[in-house]
């Protein structure tokens, strides 16, 4: 994909351009208390890759794509896009800066679509060329003169992909993508998804709990009470682990099971740090 | 056309109307509202300086005197030579403002009573005779219509009537003579040519050909008073000027000569008038300027014969009053109008924003900027917007003519501009804000609410302010008196929906009903705060139209019993002869004779009798059922003394403490007799605040006074028919009238009377419009309403619970809301009108003063209102019903 222009002070629309997003935090302040929603959070995103970011319910997942999105601005800690300080710009700046950059897709259908459009119309908005092309991938060339009212939950979940996908910008970020699809229709996102990441050089995010397309997933990103928890990249085969400014680390679920009165012992040897139960708590779990 | 390829801005200028067709209509109802709120100023004025003016004009029966009429008439009436009468024609030619001049020569020494001399039309060849006169009218030779063998009238010559020409056995080229005569005497007879001879009517008036007869029906000759007629119209000798004058000085007559301009111009406004008069007053001091030009021309024997009469001066100062009236208080409902209309507009615009949230922040979230919402937002209002303003436009004149007249200004198009530029500027204003608080969320950055701004507070302080300037003083109705009322409905609401809300909250912790249906009809209505919008948009509505209904009906009606009491009847003459007058009434219909005096009870004297003639009254009397509650014949029929009675029956009206329930009736010294009182009631005609009226029957009362009693009362024609009609009547009958008053001519002397009247008709139509708002509101909430619960609705019928179950509890709740809005509205209006009476009373320095009516109208508006909403919710439903039928619960949850 070629470079687009940009305007502005350093406001890049590389595809290339790699999302970097350090010590986030996203503070809710509610009537009575406050909500940490994303706590610390550092990250990476390569142009070309396709990542998920997983989490119970209430983790942070939605707010931490929306930061880096754009549709919300970190209460600290820094978004960046190629050179662009995201999270400085102003109203305007970051309004242009989606405009050229972002394609954002909610979870519930009906949030990404304009109700009196048909589906050949969004994705004319989108500014794809050939209409019936781009919904006919998907499976919807025969819905192409509908309007959203006219169509099933399904299809306004496609036919909002279709458009982020069709507007070729270089981050797409999804919120629960194939909540409302079948096998079938998953499977196709899911490829449309991984050709825009590889053949347009997007740099796609999505939440999910799908366990269907979180193993397509280059990187799994793991939340837990606003916390990036764990990173795997899928590819490499590896697990990282976060160590936080405080140089608190959050273990994986399977790790935590091995812990079950949240003691441990600590061994620091020839360059590694071994972690085990305490001698007390295997006594105690003999007995 | 890159700009066209996007779909979204495609398609902008009929998205609304083709997406949001309800929207559109509400938009471009609060668009016409707003037009004819701001065009019809204007028009309403000018309408109401033409009917003003008109009204004056109407309002003077043509015969009443010269100095009365709304025309400037020069009259000489000594025989002056013709250098007198065409100067005078020629200063009349030029007054300004009026015109064409109605010249009228007719002899008058015919009619002297002491030498009784007869005018005659004479055949010179056979000496056969027959009354006639000889007349002379601007057009009256034109507007004949010529007999069988004469030729076309033209503008010259002698026409002699078929009445006058048969027995004379005369025909167009014979010569005939006119004479004199006196008493015994055969003068010789001034002769000329016949012209042509004229049709005539039964009563021997000219058939009319142009309508100038009808016009001068009440300037023609009459017959002497020492002559036997033989038609009702003394036969006419139509002549040309210059034959009238030789005619006339060949049988040394005297000629009334008389000049009448009216106002020229069609309609004649105010300043027309106003105009003629002051050109009417300039010529009458030039004509007593004895250093002018024109008084050397007039001067005759050393006199200025020319007198000069107008009733204009008292008209323009009538009318004026009326208008600043009107003017005042046009300007103060408009003030009113317009601030609705527009609160109509700005919240169809919002909703329209509202139900298009999600677009919009699809939109925002694209990135596309606030300019371009903005731009969007507009572009969709155009069309509605122009639909709107065309309405308002095509309405206005209508609505003026409606309340007014038809005949004012037409509407002018750089106000409606600028009514679709405000309009276009509302939806701007809000759409960029919606656009500016989304892009503001959308970065992350805290947006005020709007429900933080403390509008009910905001109310109730303009609701404490107003009715301090409300109550401190002032009789005229201005912008404080029109909009307090609804500032005070707007704070009863508040009060009234706070206080039912802590009340129901309570009520539904303690108890609910057993019954599911009205349990969550209880329910909502304690906890759902669409409950509380609903009734505060319900009160506001109702009560503002409800003070426009109570106000109209009030001042109406108080014009009506005002009208009543001080004229009594239709038209009022005062008669010397009571039963001449009796046997004209009765050929005349709809007519009585009313007897008066100043009796003295006791010791006390200064009350007012009224001896009518029970049997004849109550069809000529005006009445008012606010008077005695009952109609004016079932009041008469209390007059009525039983044969052998010892006392009158008297009906008291008005300050009535300091007469005895009987007691004795005296005049002077002439007659005194028992008098009962039967019946005390509010009002009658001449009663007021501190004028007692006492009502007797006559013949009740002449069987008890002495003979003769009958002539120490003065008499009065009352009759329910226009004076002309009367005093024409009473001309025919030989008996001399005077006319007092008449209903018109009330009116027309308190024009205020009429001014309140349009200008309360101005209040209700734009009271209404808050209806129509309220209603708005109202369907608003249903829907919104509906697509809360559309799910739970699909989801109970799903699960086997009857489908409609949560729909007829919601529309009951906003049913019983609506009906009980309208109470507290309907509740809060009367107080405000009731409270408000003296400064809504539309002449207060006349009785009776303004009494609140129209209660009736006020309960049946508030049926009708909760009518219509129990319809809209119904309809409303039904149609989400048809139109969701075929989705299933999964669909609607992918919806949520």
């Amino acid at each position: 994909m070629s470079e687009r222009d940009v305007t502005g002070q350093g406001m890049t629309g590389h595809t290339d351009a790699v999302v970097t997003a350090s010590q986030l935090v996203r503070v809710y302040r509610g009537l009575t208390e406050e909500v940490q929603a994303v706590r610390g959070v550092d990250l990476v995103l390569e142009p070309g890759s396709l990542t998920a970011v997983l989490g119970p319910s209430g983790s942070g997942k939605s707010t931490l794509i929306r930061l880096l999105a754009g549709l919300d601005r970190p209460s600290a800690g820094t978004i960046t896009h190629g050179s662009t300080v995201v999270s400085d710009l102003s109203a305007t700046r970051l309004r242009r800066w989606r405009h050229r950059n972002v394609a954002f897709v909610h979870q519930r259908p009906r949030s990404n679509l304009v109700e009196h459009l048909t589906a050949a119309d969004h994705i004319g908005m989108a500014g794809a060329g050939d209409a019936d092309e781009v919904l006919g991938s998907l499976g919807l060339t025969e819905q192409a003169r509908h309007r959203v009212d006219q169509l099933s939950g399904g299809e306004q979940q496609r036919l909002a992909l279709l458009m982020a996908m069709a507007s070729g910008r270089s981050l797409l970020v999804a919120d629960e993508p194939t909540a409302h699809l079948d096998d079938e229709r998953a499977g196709q996102v899911l490829d449309r998804l991984r050709r825009s990441a590889e053949s347009d050089g997007a740099t796609v995010v999505y939440t999910t709990h799908d366990p269907r397309i979180t193993q397509e997933a280059d990187r799994l990103l793991h939340l837990d009470h606003g916390v990036l928890t764990t990173e795997h990249d899928v590819r490499a085969a590896t697990r990282l682990g976060v160590i936080d400014a405080s140089g608190r680390l959050q273990l994986p679920p399977e790790a935590r099971l091995l812990f079950p009165t949240s003691r441990v012992a600590i061994e620091v040897e020839d360059g590694r740090v071994v972690l085990h139960p305490p001698p007390d708590d295997q006594d105690a779990g003999d007995e | 056309m890159r700009l066209l390829r996007d779909p979204v801005r495609r398609g902008s200028l009929w998205v609304v109307i083709r997406h949001y067709p309800a929207y559109a209509v509400a938009l471009a109802l609060g668009t016409a509202a707003l037009a004819v709120s701001v065009l019809s100023g204007r028009t309403f004025l000018d309408a109401a300086d033409i009917a003003l003016a008109h009204d004056q004009l109407d309002a003077v029966p043509a015969t009443a005197p010269a100095d009365e009429q709304g025309r400037v008439r020069a009259s000489v009436a000594d025989g002056s030579p013709p250098r007198v009468e065409d100067a005078v024609a020629r200063a009349m030619d030029g007054l300004a403002g009026g015109g064409p001049v109605q010249e009228v020569r007719q002899p008058v020494a015919y009619l002297d009573p002491r030498t009784k001399p007869a005018p005659y039309v004479v055949n010179p060849a056979t000496g056969e005779r027959t009354p006639g006169v000889v007349f002379d009218a601007t057009g009256a030779l034109g507007s004949l219509v010529p007999a069988t063998g004469s030729p076309e009238p033209g503008a010259s010559g002698l026409w002699l009537p078929d009445t006058v020409a048969t027995p004379l056995h005369l025909a167009a080229g014979d010569q005939v003579g006119l004479q004199l005569a006196g008493p015994g005497a055969n003068p010789a007879p001034a002769t000329a040519t016949v012209a042509g001879v004229y049709l005539t009517d039964a009563d021997g008036v000219p058939r009319d050909r142009t309508g100038l007869w009808h016009l001068l029906v009440d300037e023609l000759p009459v017959w002497p008073g020492h002559l036997v007629p033989t038609t009702p119209q003394l036969p006419l000798v139509v002549a040309d000027t210059g034959t009238y004058r030789t005619i006339v000085a060949g049988i040394r007559e005297l000629s009334l000569v008389t000049w009448d301009v009216a106002p020229d111009a069609d309609p004649a406004r105010i300043q027309d008038l106003n105009r003629l008069y002051e050109s009417g007053a300039a010529l009458r001091d030039e004509l007593k300027d004895h250093s002018s030009e024109l008084n050397r021309k007039v001067r005759h024997r050393g006199s200025n014969p020319v007198t000069v009469s107008t009733g204009l001066s008292s008209m323009v100062v009538q009318a004026r009053g009326g208008l600043r009236a009107t003017d005042q208080g046009v300007s103060a409902v408009r003030v009113l109008a317009v601030g609705l209309s527009w609160l109509v507009v700005a919240l169809a615009a919002v909703a329209l924003l509202i139900r298009r949230g999600g677009e919009r922040q699809v939109l925002v979230e694209q990135g596309r900027s606030s300019l371009e919402l903005t731009t969007l937002s507009v572009a969709g209002a155009v069309v509605p917007v122009v639909a709107g303003l065309l309405a308002g436009w095509w309405a206005s004149p209508l609505f003026v003519a409606a309340i007014v007249g038809p005949d004012g200004v037409a509407p002018q198009t750089g106000d409606a501009v600028l009514i679709g530029a405000v309009v276009l500027a509302t939806v701007a204003v809000a759409s960029a804000t919606d656009a500016f608080a989304r892009h503001r969320r959308a970065s992350g950055r805290a947006v005020l609410a709007a429900r933080r701004i403390p509008w009910r507070s905001a109310v109730l302080a303009l609701a404490a302010v107003g009715a301090v300037s409300a109550y401190r003083g002032g009789r005229e109705f201005d912008a404080v008196t029109a909009a307090f009322p609804l500032a005070a409905v707007g704070a009863v609401a508040i009060v009234v929906s706070a206080a039912a809300t802590v009340l129901l909250a309570r009520l539904a912790r303690r108890w609910l009903p057993h019954r599911l249906g009205p349990r969550m009809v209880v329910a909502r209505l304690a906890r759902d705060p669409a409950s509380a919008t609903a009734f505060l948009a319900a009160t506001v509505a109702f009560g503002a139209a409800g003070y426009g209904l109570l106000f109209h009906a009030s001042a109406d009606d108080a014009t009506t019993d005002k009208v009543a009491t001080q004229v009594g009847a239709n038209s009022v003459f005062a008669v010397d002869d009571p039963t001449a007058a009796k046997t004209v009434a009765a050929g005349l219909g709809d007519s009585t004779v009313v007897l008066h005096t100043v009796p003295r009870i006791g010791t006390f004297t200064g009350d007012r009798l009224s001896v009518v003639d029970a049997s004849t009254f109550a069809s000529a009397a005006l009445w008012s059922p606010r008077f005695a509650g009952r109609d004016l014949s079932d009041l008469t029929r209390e007059l009525h003394a039983a044969p052998g009675a010892e006392a009158v029956p008297v009906v008291l009206a008005g300050s009535d403490a300091h007469v005895p329930p009987s007691g004795t009736l005296s005049r002077g010294t002439d007659w005194s007799v028992p008098y009962r009182v039967v019946d005390r009631i509010s009002g009658f005609a001449g009663s007021g605040r501190w004028q007692t009226v006492l009502v007797v029957d006559q013949q009740a009362l002449l069987a008890l006074a002495p003979p003769g009693a009958v002539d120490s009362l003065e008499a009065e024609l009352w009759s329910a028919r226009d004076a002309d009609t009367v005093t024409r009547a009473a001309k025919d009958a030989g008996l001399t009238v005077k006319l007092e008053s008449t209903a018109d001519g009330m009116r027309a002397s308190h024009a205020t009377l009429v001014a309140r009247s349009w200008v309360t008709g101005y209040l209700q139509a734009f009271t209404a419009l808050a209806l129509l708002l309220g209603l708005l509101v109202l369907a608003g909430l249903q829907r919104r309403d509906r697509e809360q619960r559309r799910l739970q609705d699909r989801t109970l019928a799903d699960l086997g619970h009857p489908r409609r179950l949560v729909s007829r509890a919601a529309a009951a709740a906003l049913s019983v809301v609506a009906l009980l809005g309208a109470v507290a509205g309907g509740v809060a209006a009367y107080a405000v009108t009731a409270s408000l009476a003296t400064r809504l009373d539309p002449e207060p320095s006349l009785q009776p003063a303004l009494v609140v009516t129209g209660t009736g109208q006020l309960v049946v508006a508030g049926v009708c209102f909760a009518a219509v909403a129990l319809v809209l919710t119904l309809v409303g439903g039904a149609a989400e019903r048809w139109l969701g039928r075929t989705r299933s619960v999964n669909e609607l949850l992918h919806d949520e």
